[in-house]
């Protein structure tokens, strides 16, 4: 893989991330909703990885969807600037959500009978995620609403740097974040203990790390092969609960959709367990591209994700 | 062949079968070496596996947050001291 997402910096990001607070802690939400043009444009235009893989994956939609979706023209340069729009407007709400002033948006649940019965029949369960829509909305929401506690698991080595500057600002951003920086035999005693205690774990499947190491598997997404990681699965397997899927994407201005959607019961794995988890692996991908296919312009994995030689 | 010998015997060939490390024998493990990272090379999910594997072989459940597990883990030697020492079972 010539430059896995993970080396990729976060800094263009972290800078419009941190630029896009003072802005908006000036001048409100509205305003730097317009501000945000120039920096956006400056980033499109440097960001050439960025945009490559921004085009590939709405190319790729398209040709899935052969024009059935929201796509219907073949994408363009102008589309994938839409892209980063979307994405610099689920900033803006993310700090609209941190900064306490959320009472404007609106969430509409897809699904939340699932979550309803396992609060209810304090089950604890791993909800499976991935990089589009917004995240964080669905962990902000929870850590200000549900008696439950909604961890979300984080081994990715770009969190420190997002999470010291938002340290600095004393926002409550990692406040359910349960980072695990370095994964003991004991880690997941802890792990288990959480789901025995009723939590809920959110694990992000869709992106291999450098610690994914040879556990990938590759299987169809949108039309063509590409690598996800096992670990997720393998851990989920190990926590012998049952995982959901859970994404929350933007619907309009100030409203999102949550949904969430049962994946197994509990995940098993018999003789063949390679094979089996890549069956997993398939299933959670065919989910995955239903959203990809309905919000093309929330996804936010700014790399190739179809790369040949990843790992 | 003393106890010791015989556990870290055990305890490589359990790690082969349960951690399903191919091409790797039970006499290529090297007592001292390191579990993890250089040594024999096992990644977390592998930490996470041999976790439920002495609870499940030993009856051994790991404290939580114990300075000393790094040090458990640290080689096959290191480990059969810790189960010889834990085991419930």
């Amino acid at each position: 893989m010539s430059q896995q997402w993970n080396q990729i910096p976060e800094r263009g990001f972290l800078k419009v991330n941190q630029a896009a607070l003072w802005v908006f802690r000036l001048v409100g939400k509205k305003i730097s909703s317009f501000l945000i043009w120039p920096v956006l444009w400056g980033y499109f235009l440097t960001d050439r990885q960025g945009r490559k893989s921004a085009g590939l994956f709405l190319a790729r939609v398209h040709e899935f969807t052969q024009g059935q979706n929201c796509l219907k023209n073949k994408p363009g340069i102008f589309d994938s600037l839409r892209l980063y729009r979307e994405f610099s407007l689920q900033i803006l709400d993310r700090i609209d959500f941190w900064l306490d002033r959320d009472r404007k948006i609106k969430i509409k649940w897809h699904g939340d009978e699932h979550l309803n019965r396992l609060i209810e029949q304090n089950q604890g369960a791993v909800f499976l995620s991935a990089h589009i829509g917004n995240i964080d909305i669905i962990r902000t929401y929870a850590e200000k609403n549900a008696t439950k506690n909604i961890k979300v698991l984080m081994f990715t080595q770009n969190a420190p740097q997002a999470l010291g500057i938002f340290g600095k600002l004393k926002l409550n951003y990692h406040k359910n974040l349960y980072q695990i920086n370095q994964v003991t035999p004991n880690t997941i005693f802890e792990l288990k203990s959480m789901i025995n205690n009723g939590d809920m774990l959110g694990i992000m499947a869709d992106r291999i790390t450098a610690g994914s190491g040879k556990r990938t598997s590759r299987v169809s997404f949108l039309g063509k092969s590409a690598a996800f990681p096992q670990g997720p699965f393998i851990l989920s397997g190990m926590l012998e609960c049952p995982v959901f899927l859970i994404f929350g994407l933007k619907s309009k201005t100030d409203e999102y959709e949550i949904h969430i959607k049962p994946f197994s019961d509990q995940i098993q794995f018999g003789e063949d367990k390679t094979l089996e988890i890549t069956n997993y692996i398939q299933k959670y991908s065919s989910q995955l591209e239903a959203f990809c296919c309905t919000f093309p312009f929330q996804w936010f994995n700014f790399y190739d994700f179809w790369e040949e030689n990843s790992l | 062949m003393s106890d010791a010998i015989l556990l870290e015997k055990e305890l490589k060939t359990l790690l082969i079968h349960h951690l399903k490390l191919e091409d790797i024998k039970e006499e290529d493990i090297l007592s001292e070496a390191p579990l993890f990272g250089d040594g024999l090379g096992l990644d977390s999910i592998d930490a996470l596996e041999l976790g439920l594997l002495l609870q499940t072989q030993y009856g051994i459940q790991i404290q939580e947050n114990s300075d000393k597990n790094d040090q458990y883990f640290s080689s096959v030697k290191a480990l059969a001291e810790f189960v010889k020492n834990n085991r419930q079972k």
